[in-house]
């Protein structure tokens, strides 16, 4: 009952945001809603039918032949269908149309950098921490926490939802552009299978374990003990940035003023995944398999351990991979913390749209559990929100909401951070590439990232 | 008619020589201005796409923002920027290495076939067919087909390695092979069109000369040098020209197989400048590396009509 309460709060206008109407339309709708009665009087035994028709009917009156522009970078091959599906009640609610276009991964920032730069922008897009601030500080995304968004006097009930850290990692200068909507979280899938075979008994739970269990499994090159994305184009800095807070450490002051990739945290953690390909030679040479390539590898039988996001998990069910698999949380360091990360995404809204007030809508139905339930469940995210409920009774996306929400440890945003997380994948990649030591790697680091910080 | 009068006629249609002078000036002026009129279609979008654009670049490399928000005068902090960015300078480098590699191997590939087609003609067409085909594919799919040729698993190349009892390759994993991989990819995709080039400035050198070079005793190679060669040096120097002005702007090639790396080793240019402007949107630092690319292609260009300009006197 309170769910159902709250998906109304969140998916219709809430009263107060209604625009009046006028004498006659009310008196036109009143008619037809009393010749109606008499008939449906049989059918419908509660009275209680009405509010919800009559609030939908000003929802639709407010919003009929509003279309917004939607666009996200997709999640998998088949989400332009989940959307198009979760979002048809908000329509048949409101009215609003919603036009989604899928915005590939790679090129993100150069379709939203040319969309924004015109006059008619999406009304609404997906974000992620890292380029987020970058767009709002340009001023091309609308300020959210005020009074007129997330603290109005409608939806501050549920702005209290949001588990704190989400907003608090998400706002810059105290400006919020964009609602949280996931966690993403990574996990580390294995391959049962190949580690019976192996005897490897126990899951590690550190890199020092891991490199063994590696070991032990790794057969180069028919099969490999680990494998995680190593390059920049698929994003090495955002499996990498766990490892790093495990030792105590980051990427950047927490004033965001100096860089700190030629700090002992990073250069360790750097280390390490190094040694997996260059010394201990348990995970693919960088570039011979790519991301995708890799995940095609696992599902083949030929690598033990993958790390990847919990959006595989859709996937390798459907497909029915042809051995026991399951996951654990990314391991952590000897004698250190064992923490998730990942970037937050958010749903933003234009400041140039046209129809900010549906574009809300449209941002308060996405973030809402009638449809953040079952997206989230669906690609495995976890919550942002205390309302929110991805499992829904799956047990292996409850395990992940479990693993992210008690050890996520989220990247700040700021204006800089594309590029700054972009240099921190570069090091990587050199120092994995056997092109640097992981020192002379991370000073490059540091002294581009000083440059882009001042510039 | 009397001659007098005659005369008297002609005098009044002669003018003087300043009024000749007006005349002439005027004519041409008339004439100028048709031309320049006939020139319009294409001088406005030159101004409006070309002109006005690479003016407001250089302008916008002084400035921060300009595209998402408006732009705001920073001096030379953009300058300074890319001129201790390590990766700029990799990346000239990677776009000289890959351009000299690339024209060299396709205009090799392309003057011997161009050779081999106009001395074999029969059934040439579907030689020329086969070899015009991968310039009409799209990037994308150029990229990948070279993906599949060098997949370490089931590329072809690994392959044929592997069969021949050599190690496999991790190609687009080695800076080196991954670089030249690009400029096989793109070797590949031009030479039908510089094939066909070739073999079009092939005939036109007179069958005459050949001839009478045949007569004075010139073998196959010593007719190709002396005579073919000089004949088609000022085509193979227009072709220069293009070819560097369209190999230092790859791009497409290098987005699809490789985006810069392994760890920015085929990083080039456009590359760069395509990262900094929208990728990043350091708008201001992405203009001031495209006029310093523009400045690299002007200087080259001028360098090679130099060359040329200079071989056309001496003929003269």
């Amino acid at each position: 009952m309170d769910e159902s309460v709250d998906r109304n709060q969140d998916a219709l206008p809430a009263d107060g945001d209604q625009p009046g109407e006028s004498r006659r339309e009310f008196l036109k709708k009143a008619a037809v809603v009393g010749l109606s009665l008499p008939a449906a009087g049989a059918l419908v035994s509660s009275a209680s039918a009405r509010p919800s028709m009559l609030i939908r009917d000003r929802a639709r009156s407010r919003y009929e032949g509003v279309t917004l522009q939607f666009a996200k970078a997709p999640f998998g091959t088949d989400e332009k269908d989940v959307i198009a599906k979760l979002l048809k009640p908000f329509t048949a609610k409101t009215g609003i149309k919603v036009q989604h276009t899928v915005v590939p991964w790679n090129t993100e920032g150069a379709s939203y950098a040319t969309n924004y730069a015109g006059p008619h922008p999406y009304d609404v897009s997906y974000q992620t921490s890292t380029d987020l601030t970058g767009l709002g500080t340009k001023g091309v995304l609308e300020v959210l926490n005020n009074s007129k968004w997330l603290y109005s006097p409608a939806y501050k009930g549920t702005a209290a939802k949001f588990i704190p850290n989400t907003i608090k990692k998400s706002i810059y200068q105290g400006k919020l552009y964009g609602l949280p909507c996931i966690i993403g979280g990574t996990v580390m899938f294995y391959n049962k299978d190949l580690l019976d075979k192996a005897g490897v008994t126990k899951i590690p739970t550190n890199t020092t374990e891991l490199a063994a269990a590696a070991q032990k499994v790794s057969s180069a090159p028919n099969v490999w003990g680990f494998q995680v994305p190593m390059t920049d184009k698929d994003f090495t800095w955002y499996f990498h940035y766990h490892a790093i807070h495990n030792l105590g450490g980051d990427i950047i002051s927490k004033d965001q003023k100096r860089v700190l990739f030629n700090t002992t945290p990073v250069m360790r953690a750097t280390q390490v995944s190094v040694d997996l390909i260059l010394k201990d030679k348990v995970q693919p040479p960088v570039g011979q398999y790519d991301r995708e390539a890799g995940v095609a590898l696992f599902k083949g039988g030929r690598i033990a351990f993958l790390h990847d996001e919990p959006l595989r998990l859709t996937v390798f069910r459907s497909e029915g991979l042809p051995f026991k698999w399951d996951f654990v949380n990314p391991v952590g360091a000897p004698n250190g913390k064992r923490t998730i990360f990942s970037t937050t995404g958010h749903w933003v809204m234009a400041s140039k749209s046209a129809n900010k007030a549906a574009a809300w809508e449209l941002v308060k139905f996405l973030s809402s559990p009638a449809f953040a339930n079952e997206f989230g469940a669906h690609y495995g995210w976890a919550p942002v929100r205390s309302d929110v409920n991805t499992a829904k009774g799956d047990a292996q996306v409850a395990r992940v909401n479990k693993y992210v929400l008690k050890g996520w440890d989220g990247l700040p945003t700021g204006p800089k951070m594309a590029q700054l997380t972009s240099v921190y994948g570069q090091a990587i990649e050199a120092a994995a590439t056997g092109s640097k030591s992981v020192a002379d790697a991370m000073a490059k680091a540091q002294a581009d990232g000083t440059r882009i910080l001042k510039s | 008619m009397s001659t007098v009068s005659a005369e008297k006629a002609w005098d009044e249609l002669t003018l003087s020589e300043a009024e000749y002078r007006r005349a002439g000036a005027r004519y041409r002026q008339r004439r100028s201005l048709r031309a320049y009129l006939f020139l319009l279609p294409y001088f406005i979008p030159f101004i409006a796409f070309l002109l006005v654009p690479a003016l407001w670049s250089i302008w916008l490399s002084f400035n921060r923002g300009g595209i998402l928000d408006p732009a705001k005068y920073v001096g030379l902090e953009n300058w300074r920027s890319i001129a201790s960015d390590t990766e700029l300078t990799g990346a000239i480098q990677n776009t000289a290495v890959y351009a000299v590699e690339a024209i060299l191997l396709v205009f090799t590939l392309a003057i011997v076939l161009a050779l081999l087609l106009n001395r074999y003609r029969k059934g040439s067409n579907i030689f020329k067919l086969a070899l015009y085909v991968p310039l009409l594919a799209p990037a994308v799919l150029v990229g990948l087909i070279w993906q599949f040729l060098t997949n370490f698993d089931f590329g072809f190349i690994n392959l044929a390695l592997d069969a021949m009892g050599f190690d496999r390759l991790n190609i687009l994993g080695s800076g080196r092979l991954a670089l030249l991989t690009i400029v096989l990819a793109e070797v590949w995709r031009g030479l039908g069109f510089w094939t066909l080039y070739f073999l079009a400035s092939l005939q036109n050198v007179p069958e005459e000369l050949l001839d009478a070079a045949r007569v004075d005793g010139a073998r196959g190679v010593q007719r190709f040098r002396r005579v073919t060669i000089p004949l088609l040096r000022p085509m193979l120097l227009f072709a220069v020209v293009i070819a560097i002005i369209a190999n230092f702007q790859v791009f497409d090639t290098v987005y699809v197989l490789t985006q810069g790396g392994p760890y920015e080793s085929t990083s080039t240019m456009v590359w760069f400048i395509w990262k900094r402007l929208f990728q990043f949107q350091e708008t201001g630092q992405g203009y001031a590396a495209a006029v310093v690319l523009l400045a690299i292609i002007l200087a080259l260009t001028a360098i090679s009509f130099r060359v040329l300009g200079a071989r056309r006197k001496r003929r003269a």
